[in-house]
């Protein structure tokens, strides 16, 4: 089925990609351990708005050279919600983690880490194409089951009308969790040393308790300065200058 | 809540008349036996004095402090006085024969204090009376008296009584240091009452408790009285009370001889070692378990984790412990299972080296040793996997290398999904389709006078086309074959315009249809005219110039007609 698919992608790519001269001046840098100036031209990359998995899978590289342990996490998090199955961005995010405090792996095992590696790796419009392609299959059933009067051929478009109906609903889904799991930030890494907290969205709340560098959160609520955050259940408000959103 | 230092009384109380804040203390008994209760009373009748502790002199306080409070009235010389009074209760005993002074309670109103007297208390032994001559005793007896370090030896709590007891009301263990000590009935819920002679005497005894101790530090370890409280029935009304405790032990306790096995980590008892591993062969990233059992008697309580060597290049998580092992008398019995989980990183030949348990056995009072066998592991490495030597740490404990090449950079506004044109795309088709359906099933559904009027409409677009075909003819001088296209056409349109057969057309029915259809005297003049040269065509030859004239003729005829049938 993966194979099929890929074959699919490989067809309807429509829009191809040059390599950004930033990215590759990146790369230069990282090679002769000029971590700073690598980190700049990533940078550049990612504040003129483009993404890739491989951009971010180097930015991680070149935080961790720096020692930024926080934003190296955050930017493996970022190179695996674009492409899953990035194993060297699963290795060094595992590998990464470990050197927190806490220890925490924060890598998904289960059906669902298998569906994101086997459904999200692909372009980012491949399921739109897609279901763009099933749209047409069943238009075309469907023209032929309302207009034909042999009994036989009216039985088999409604069979296919029905498929490519389940299939064209199907491929909008996906196409929408890809596009949503990629662009929309639910979740968020601390990268200060410590955050405490807090139970409500000011310096002298009582704080609950710390957590350190590198700890995945969820994003719940959001105010001027204050992110209310979830983590194991607890839940509790920091400022929004101690996460980056991923 | 020996804590407790200072009781602070802040109470509310009403004194109606004149009334005296007192305090006394007071024993239940100023001569009692080592180790027997007794109870130490503190009375003062009022709330607002502050009471301090008081210092018990070396008795041990087992009870306390139970506060409790009553109040009345007085009237004497028509004064009337409320009286309240507040009382706390502690439980203590000697442990030894001795004189014991609990000194005086003070008491604090508002910086006036008062003292209550100090107490003496005569300790003697333990009651030397023969048990033999007494109501009720608990017997605390052991099945050793000397034993080794770890070694396992029961303890049991026995209660005589000459009357039958109802209920047993509390049990308190007494302090045994050094001693490990676990209850070999802990759910026992039944305690059968079994007669006996004593020397004579009848009476009714009950195991209360049996215990399995083991030594945890050598020398004489003592283990101090139990006590008991005991319920008996009197009468059907009546209940009273018996308190006693038990005498108690002393245990020689020898150390082990533990200079002849330096791993030796404590262990008594009779044990086995056995392991087992999965398989022998593997690839790298394969699981590996290896299975440690050690099962026999004794102490396992004593056992720690296990230190298995495992080769460095293998991945280990902590064992999985499974413990199926039950009190006995002679101390825990049954297994306890290690389950090592493992994974080769690297091929290659491993030896994993035998797990040696060192142990005293009581049965040879020896040091023993047992051990499992050695597992010999061959891994391969599994292909496509490189290799990564152990001479080589760097690669083991660095992160990957960055990429050199990025698939694709892309925007937000990259994504079609969401934007109109592809909500267009996916829509588009299907509109199409249903425009398709309608259009063709409307086609079908037609009524006669609808094709009718569509074979109508048609008939100016046929003629005008079947002229283009006669002109051509005309063009080449085929003035036959333009003629007899001519008449064609000129029939053909009558017949779609006015639905009426080839045999019905003639000129008459068609000037009358015409006349009937409004159409003016000049244009059926014409027809008329057009349809003569025609026929007369037929006949005799008709000049070229004559036809082309017709032809004419008929185009402009017929565009007229169009405009009024």
């Amino acid at each position: 089925m993966k194979v099929l698919l890929s074959i699919i992608s490989t067809f309807i790519i429509l829009f191809s990609y040059a390599q950004d001269s930033s990215f590759v001046k990146g790369n230069e840098a990282y090679s002769n351990a000029d971590y700073e100036l690598a980190l700049s031209e990533y940078s550049k990359v990612v504040g003129s708005e483009k993404m890739s998995s491989a951009l971010y899978y180097n930015l991680g590289n070149t935080y961790f050279k720096l020692n930024e342990i926080g934003e190296a996490i955050w930017a493996y998090e970022k190179a695996l919600k674009i492409d899953p199955s990035n194993e060297n961005a699963q290795y060094n995010l595992k590998f990464v983690n470990a050197k927190t405090i806490d220890g925490l792996d924060t890598s998904e095992s289960g059906i669902v880490s298998w569906l994101r590696i086997n459904l999200f790796s692909f372009s980012i419009n491949f399921w739109a194409y897609l279901s763009i392609l099933f749209a047409l299959i069943l238009a075309v059933t469907l023209y032929f089951f309302f207009t034909t009067k042999n009994q036989k051929i009216k039985n088999r478009n409604l069979t296919l009308s029905f498929t490519s109906l389940f299939l064209l609903v199907l491929m909008i889904v996906l196409a929408y969790f890809n596009k949503s799991g990629i662009i929309d930030g639910d979740q968020a890494i601390i990268i200060t040393e410590f955050v405490e907290m807090r139970s409500s969205p000011s310096d002298t709340a009582p704080s609950g308790f710390k957590l350190h560098e590198g700890t995945k959160v969820d994003l719940l609520r959001s105010n001027d300065d204050w992110t209310e955050i979830g983590v194991n259940g607890n839940t509790g408000w920091v400022e929004k200058t101690a996460i980056w959103e991923i | 809540m020996k804590r407790i230092g200072v009781f602070i009384l802040f109470l509310s109380w009403i004194q109606l008349g004149f009334g005296q804040k007192t305090i006394e203390s007071s024993v239940s008994s100023r001569h009692v036996g080592a180790n027997e209760r007794f109870t130490f009373e503190i009375v003062i009748n009022n709330f607002e004095c502050d009471v301090m502790l008081p210092n018990f002199g070396g008795l041990e306080v087992v009870g306390g402090p139970y506060q409790s409070q009553s109040g009345g009235s007085t009237f004497e010389n028509g004064k009337s006085t409320r009286i309240i009074e507040v009382k706390w209760t502690y439980e203590l005993r000697a442990k030894e024969k001795g004189t014991y002074t609990i000194s005086g309670v003070t008491m604090s109103c508002n910086g006036d204090e008062q003292i209550s007297d100090p107490i003496e208390i005569e300790v003697s032994e333990a009651s030397e009376i023969a048990n033999v001559d007494k109501d009720s005793y608990v017997l605390l007896s052991t099945s050793k008296d000397d034993v080794y370090l770890g070694e396992p030896f029961t303890v049991t709590l026995k209660y005589y009584s000459k009357a039958k007891p109802e209920s047993f009301e509390q049990l308190d263990l007494g302090g045994a240091v050094g001693i490990f000590r676990e209850d070999l009935k802990p759910d026992r819920k039944i305690f059968q009452t079994v007669p006996e002679n004593v020397d004579g005497v009848r009476f009714y005894t009950i195991i209360l408790r049996e215990e399995v101790c083991f030594a945890e530090s050598s020398g004489e370890l003592t283990i101090d009285p139990y006590y008991v409280s005991a319920l008996f029935r009197r009468d059907f009304f009546n209940q009273y009370r018996k308190e006693s405790n038990s005498n108690s032990l002393k245990i020689n306790v020898k150390e082990l001889p533990r200079k002849t096995a330096p791993d030796f980590k404590g262990l008594v008892g009779d044990f086995q070692i056995d392991g087992e591993i999965s398989k022998n062969q593997f690839l790298t990233g394969d699981v590996i378990d290896i299975k440690i059992t050690i099962s026999g008697v004794g102490n396992f309580h004593d056992l720690e984790n296990l230190d298995l060597k495992i080769p460095k290049s293998f991945e280990q998580y902590e064992p999985e412990i499974l413990n199926e092992t039950v009190i006995t008398e002679e101390g825990f019995k049954g297994k306890i299972e290690y389950n090592f989980v493992v994974i080769p990183k690297e091929g290659g030949n491993y030896t994993i080296p035998g797990y040696t348990l060192q142990y005293f056995d009581l049965k040879s009072r020896k040091m023993k040793t047992a051990e499992t066998q050695e597992f010999k592991i061959h891994v391969d490495q599994r292909d496509g996997v490189k290799s990564t030597p152990e001479s080589d740490p760097k690669i083991i404990t660095d992160i990957q290398y960055i990429e050199e090449q990025s698939d694709g950079f892309f925007e937000q506004e990259d994504f079609i999904f969401g934007t109109w044109t592809y909500y267009g795309m996916v829509s588009s088709p299907l509109l199409l389709s249903f425009f398709f359906i309608f259009f063709k099933r409307k086609k079908e559904n037609l009524s006669e006078d609808d094709l009718l009027l569509i074979q109508q409409k048609k008939a100016i677009k046929n003629a005008q086309e079947a002229l283009k075909e006669v002109q051509q003819h005309l063009d080449q001088g085929n003035d036959a074959a333009a003629l007899k296209g001519l008449q064609s056409t000129i029939n053909k349109f009558f017949m779609q315009k006015l639905n009426v057969g080839l045999s019905d057309l003639s000129q008459r029915s068609i000037a009358n249809r015409l006349t009937t259809e409004n159409v003016s005297a000049a244009s059926i003049e014409k027809f008329n005219k057009i349809w003569n040269a025609i026929e007369m065509g037929q006949y005799a030859p008709i000049a070229h110039e004559n036809l082309v004239q017709t032809v004419n003729d008929t185009q402009g005829l017929l565009i007229e007609l169009d405009k009024t049938l």
